[in-house]
C-alpha cells in the first residue's frame, strides 16, 4: 500500500502532465538555444497543478495543497491498485524504476540548478543603484539573494555543493548521500524562502521530498547499524540486467541524459556570458558608469533647489554599466511583487528594480550617439508610460549634462557631476574576494 | 587484572553472524595516525601552558557573553594579537600544535612499540572531542535561538545604504531580519549537540553539523566575518566524530554489502560509569544555566544593543527641516559638510546622523561585551553612511550631552538641549565641543519600508 501510493506520487511529481510542457517543447529554437530552456525543463518538476491559487494563498501552508492533493489522489488509485492486485507481496523491479525516475529527475533538475550558482548568474554584484539603496528599502526576498550575490565565491560554492548532490544521484551507489545532501540543502532552501518570502518554497520541498523518499528505504538499516549497533544489510534490489540490450539500453539512457543534461547544459552555461539580470549586450553611454550629484537642475528653464521632499527634482543619478539610468525623487511608483524577467529585452529585464523602494526610478534607454539622444523609458511595468528624451554634453569626463523633455513633457536642464565614492561594501576585503566576472 | 581488562572495549559476538571478529591489531600507519591525531587534539582543545585562561575564568563575570568567549577557547601559543586575521597565517597554532604532536609522538611511539591498538584511548578521545563539540555548539546553538547572536539591524542600519556596510555586516543583517529562521539555525546546532552527547546518536549528530559547519567556514571566509578558525576547529572535531562511523557507512551505502556493526563497546567499571553519569549531568547543567541566561539577556538586554533606553517619546527617522550653524542657516543639501540631512533616535540611547563628511569606519566586528552603551559598538561596526552618538538625557533641564561611539572620533561631543513643540518635532540647539553652535528642527518622516511591505500585496512606495 505504502509503495503503491508512493509509486504513483513520484509519477505525479516526476512526469509532467500539463499539456503547455509539451507545446513548449516543441516549439523551442533549438538554433538559438540557450541555457534558460533547457535548464527550466530540467528543473521543471513539481505536482500538477488540480487548483489554481489566488496570489495571497502562496506564502503559507496552503500553497502546498498541490502536493497534497496529489499525495490523497495517488493514495485512492493505490487502494484501487491493491484491490486488483491483492496476491502481489512485493513490486521490487517496479520500486527500482520508480526509485530510477525519482533519482533522475532530481539530479538533473538540481544540477541545472546549481548551475546558475556555479556559473554566477542567478546572484550578481549589486548594481551601483543598490549600492546606494538603504537597507530598509528593500523587500526580504532582494535582501537574501543580493547577499549571496555580493560574495562570488560563496555563490560558486553554494553550486557546487548543489551540483555534487546531483551527481552524486547519477550513480547508483552514490545515491544514498546524493539523497541526504539533497534533502539538506533543499530543505535548508525551502525553510529560507519561507523566511525570505523567496517564492520558490514548494519547488524546493518537492526536491526534498524526492530526496526523502529516495533515502528512505536506507534508512531503517542506518538505524539498525549506527544505533543499534547491530549488522546491517542494504535495503537495496537490483534487477539483472542480463538481457545484452537491456544493457546496452541503460548505457544509451545514462550517456544520452548526461550529455543533454550534464554536459550540453554546462556548455550553453559558460557559453552565455551575459547571465539573465542585466542587458549588458545594450549600447551604452559609453565611460559614464558611475553616482553622480546634481549640480543643478531646472524644470521648464526655473532652477529648483535640492530637496528630499521634492517630487520632480532628482536628489542623483546612476548610470549603470547596462543601459540603465536611475535617479531618486520623492515620488511613489508602484511596486513590482515578481522577481522574473526572463528576456533579453531590456526593459523586460525586471530584476534590477523589482522589490526595492525608497523612491529610485529604473529608466531603461536607448542611445543615438550621433544626435547624442538619450531614449529613456520607465522600467517599471506600472509606470511605462512614462519616457524622456534627453539630448547629453559631456564637458569634461566627470560632468555630464543633460536636458529635454522629462516624463511629465517638462523640459529639463540637469548638471551631473560624478560622485567618486568609495564603497565600504569593497574596501578592506581580502584580496581574494576581488570579483570574478565583469 | 580482571579490573583492567574489563576496561577494555569488549567485543560481542553475535551468534548469527559466522564472520568472525576483526582482528583487534591495528595496522602500524592507525597506529601512528591515531597517536598523532590524540596529541593534536589534546594540544589544540585544552589550555595547557596558557596560564590566562585560569586567571579569566575565575575573574569572569557571568553573563551569556563571557562564558560564549570561555565555550570558544583555543589555546594560544602565539597570542591572536601577534597573528595575522587572515590567511593561513591566522591558524599559526595549528602549526604549532602540529609540529609539537609529531615530536611527541615519535617519542610516543619509541616507548610503547609493543602496543598493537588503542581502542580504550580511542574511545576516551572520542568522549572529549564530542563534548568539546557539544558545548561549542550548544554555545552558539542558545545565543541564535534567541536571536543575540545576529540582533534585528537597527532604524539607524535600515538608513544607511547597501554599499556603506562591509561584507560580514551584510551577511548578519540578511540574517538579523529573519529571526526565525535564525532561530531554526541555532535549533539545528543544539539538536546535533544533544545528539552528540549520546554515543549511540553522536554519528548522526556530527553528520548533520558537518553540513552545518562546513556551510559556516565557508561564510567565514567569504565574508571576512573573522571566527574562521573557530568554526574551523569545530568543523575538524565533527569530521573526526563522524570518521569512526564513516568506513560501515560507507561499506553499507557505496559498497552495498552487509556490513558489521562495531563491535566495541566500552564495558565501564562503576566507577567510570560515574564518570560519565557526572559528565552527561555536567553537560545538561551548563546547557540548562546557558540557556536561561541567554533568554533572560534576549527579554532583557541584548548584549549587542545599548541598554538604556533612548530619550522617550523620540524614537523615529527625522527630516532635519531647518538647519543653522553658527548663525548661519544653511538648506538642504547632500554636500555641504556641516549640514545634518536626517537624525535616527534609537529605541535605546543611540542618535545617529547623516552628514556629508567622511566617516572612519569601526572596523571591529562589535561582537565583545561591553557593560559600557558608549562602547557597546555593534551599531556601527563595519558600518559607514552615518555618524553614531550615544547620549545621556537630564529630563529635568532637558538637555542631551552626546559623544561619538567611533573611537576614531571620541573627541566629538555635543551639548544640545532638546524640547517637543508637539509629537512629531523635535528642536535640538546648544554646541559641539568646537562651541560652534547648532540649531536643528527635527520632523519625524513616517517612512514606509519596502523590508516591511514585503511581496504579498500590491504596494506603492
Amino acid at each position: 500500500m505504502g509503495f503503491r501510493s508512493i509509486f504513483v506520487f513520484v509519477v505525479f511529481l516526476c512526469i509532467p502532465f500539463d499539456p503547455l510542457f509539451y507545446s513548449g517543447l516543441f516549439s523551442i529554437d533549438w538554433t538559438s538555444l540557450r541555457w534558460p530552456t533547457l535548464a527550466g525543463i530540467a528543473s521543471g518538476l513539481g505536482s500538477p497543478k488540480w487548483v489554481n491559487l489566488n496570489p495571497e494563498d502562496q506564502w503559507g501552508l496552503l500553497s502546498y495543497i498541490n502536493l497534497l492533493i496529489s499525495y490523497i489522489i495517488s493514495f485512492l488509485i493505490a487502494v484501487i491498485w491493491s484491490i486488483l492486485d491483492k496476491k502481489r507481496r512485493s513490486y521490487s523491479t517496479l520500486f527500482y524504476w520508480i526509485l530510477v525516475i525519482a533519482r533522475y529527475r532530481a539530479a538533473y533538475g538540481i544540477i541545472a540548478w546549481g548551475y546558475k550558482k556555479l556559473i554566477p548568474y542567478q546572484m550578481e554584484l549589486p548594481s551601483i543603484s543598490y549600492l546606494n539603496t538603504p537597507f530598509g528599502d528593500f523587500r526580504a526576498q532582494k535582501l537574501y539573494w543580493q547577499g549571496v550575490g555580493i560574495a562570488q565565491h560563496y555563490e560558486i560554492f553554494l553550486g557546487f555543493a548543489e551540483v555534487f548532490a546531483g551527481i552524486l544521484l547519477l550513480f547508483r551507489r552514490t545515491t544514498s548521500f546524493g539523497a541526504a545532501l539533497l534533502f539538506a540543502i533543499l530543505m535548508n532552501i525551502a525553510l529560507a524562502n519561507h523566511a525570505y518570502e523567496g517564492g520558490v518554497h514548494v519547488h524546493s520541498f518537492t526536491f526534498a521530498l524526492l530526496g526523502l523518499i529516495i533515502l528512505w528505504p536506507q534508512l531503517p538499516s542506518i538505524y539498525q547499524l549506527l544505533i543499534h549497533g547491530h549488522d546491517a544489510e542494504p535495503n537495496i534490489y537490483y534487477p539483472s540486467f542480463h538481457n545484452n540490450w537491456v544493457k546496452y539500453i541503460r548505457y544509451l539512457f545514462k550517456a544520452t541524459g548526461a550529455s543533454v543534461f550534464v554536459f550540453f547544459l554546462f556548455y550553453l552555461f559558460i557559453k552565455d556570458d551575459l547571465g539573465y539580470r542585466f542587458p549588458y549586450e545594450q549600447p551604452i553611454l559609453k565611460n559614464a558608469t558611475g553616482r553622480y550629484d546634481v549640480t543643478e537642475f531646472r524644470v521648464n528653464n526655473q532652477i529648483l533647489p535640492y530637496s528630499p521632499f521634492d517630487s520632480v527634482r532628482w536628489q542623483d543619478a546612476i548610470f549603470e554599466k547596462w543601459c540603465t539610468l536611475t535617479f531618486k525623487v520623492n515620488r511613489k511608483q508602484q511596486m513590482d511583487l515578481d522577481n522574473q524577467g526572463n528576456s533579453r529585452k531590456s526593459i523586460e529585464m525586471r530584476f534590477e528594480y523589482a522589490g526595492v523602494g525608497g523612491g529610485r526610478h529604473y529608466f531603461d534607454y536607448q542611445i543615438d550617439t550621433i544626435k547624442q539622444l538619450l531614449y529613456l523609458q520607465n522600467k517599471n511595468r506600472a509606470h511605462r508610460d512614462q519616457q524622456q528624451i534627453l539630448h547629453y554634453e559631456r564637458p569634461n569626463k566627470d560632468r555630464i549634462i543633460l536636458s529635454g523633455i522629462n516624463e511629465y513633457k517638462d523640459s529639463i536642464y540637469v548638471v551631473l557631476d560624478r560622485n567618486k565614492h568609495d564603497y565600504p561594501l569593497y574596501q578592506n576585503r581580502r584580496p581574494t574576494n576581488k570579483i570574478i566576472r565583469k | 587484572m580482571a579490573r583492567t581488562k574489563s576496561w577494555l572495549l569488549i567485543h560481542i559476538l553475535k551468534m548469527s553472524n559466522s564472520e568472525i571478529s576483526p582482528s583487534t591489531a591495528w595496522k602500524q600507519w592507525e597506529i601512528d595516525i591515531f597517536r598523532f591525531t590524540f596529541l593534536f587534539i589534546i594540544l589544540l582543545s585544552f589550555p595547557l601552558l596558557d596560564y590566562k585562561f585560569y586567571t579569566t575564568l575565575f575573574s569572569t563575570e557571568i553573563n551569556v557573553r563571557s562564558i560564549l568567549d570561555l565555550t570558544k577557547y583555543l589555546p594560544q601559543y602565539i597570542t591572536e594579537i601577534a597573528l595575522p586575521k587572515w590567511g593561513i597565517g591566522s591558524f599559526a597554532n595549528w602549526g604549532v600544535s602540529t609540529i609539537v604532536a609529531i615530536i611527541l609522538a615519535t617519542v610516543w611511539r619509541f616507548y610503547d612499540k609493543n602496543k598493537r591498538e588503542y581502542n580504550k584511548l580511542y574511545y576516551w578521545l572520542r568522549v572529549i572531542v564530542r563534548y568539546r563539540l557539544a558545548i561549542g555548539l550548544i554555545a552558539y546553538g542558545f545565543v541564535k535561538f534567541f536571536p543575540l547572536q545576529v540582533p534585528y539591524p537597527s532604524l539607524s542600519n535600515l538608513h544607511t545604504n547597501y554599499g556603506d556596510f562591509y561584507a560580514w555586516k551584510i551577511y548578519y543583517h540578511t540574517l538579523g531580519i529573519v529571526p526565525k529562521y535564525e532561530s531554526f539555525l541555532g535549533f539545528v546546532e543544539i539538536a546535533a549537540s544533544v545528539l552528540l552527547v549520546f554515543r549511540k546518536t553522536s554519528t548522526i549528530g556530527a553528520g548533520i553539523i558537518i553540513g552545518f559547519l562546513g556551510n559556516v567556514v565557508i561564510v567565514n571566509f567569504a565574508y571576512d566575518i573573522g571566527d574562521h578558525v573557530y568554526s574551523s576547529y569545530l568543523l575538524l572535531l565533527a569530521l573526526l566524530v563522524f570518521a569512526y562511523d564513516a568506513p560501515r557507512l560507507y561499506s553499507l551505502l557505496i559498497k552495498q554489502q552487509k556490513t558489521l556493526a562495531n563491535k566495541y563497546i566500552p564495558l565501564l567499571s562503576s566507577k567510570t560509569k560515574h564518570v560519565r553519569t557526572i559528565l552527561k549531568v555536567a553537560f545538561a547543567l551548563f546547557a540548562l544555566t546557558f540557556g536561561l541566561l541567554a533568554f533572560r539577556n534576549y527579554t532583557g538586554n541584548p548584549y549587542l544593543l545599548p541598554k538604556n533606553p533612548g530619550l522617550s517619546g523620540a524614537y523615529g527617522f527625522y527630516d532635519v527641516k531647518h538647519f543653522v550653524f553658527n548663525g548661519d542657516t544653511i538648506p538642504y543639501s547632500l554636500t555641504d559638510p556641516n549640514r545634518w540631512q536626517n537624525v535616527v533616535f534609537e529605541k535605546w540611547s543611540t542618535l545617529s546622523l547623516k552628514i556629508a563628511r567622511p566617516i572612519k569606519i569601526d572596523p571591529t566586528n562589535g561582537d565583545e561585551w561591553h557593560d559600557n552603551d558608549l562602547d557597546r559598538n555593534y551599531e556601527l561596526a563595519g558600518t559607514g553612511g552615518r555618524h553614531y552618538f550615544s547620549y545621556s538625557a537630564d529630563t529635568v533641564n532637558h538637555t542631551l550631552h552626546l559623544k561619538n561611539k567611533n573611537k576614531y572620533y571620541k573627541a566629538e561631543k555635543l551639548e544640545l538641549s532638546y524640547s517637543f513643540p508637539n509629537d512629531s518635532t523635535i528642536i535640538l540647539s546648544g554646541y559641539t565641543e568646537k562651541k560652534d553652535t547648532i540649531y536643528a528642527l527635527l520632523e519625524r518622516i513616517n517612512k514606509r519600508y519596502m523590508l516591511f511591505e514585503g511581496r504579498r500585496k500590491p504596494v506603492k512606495l
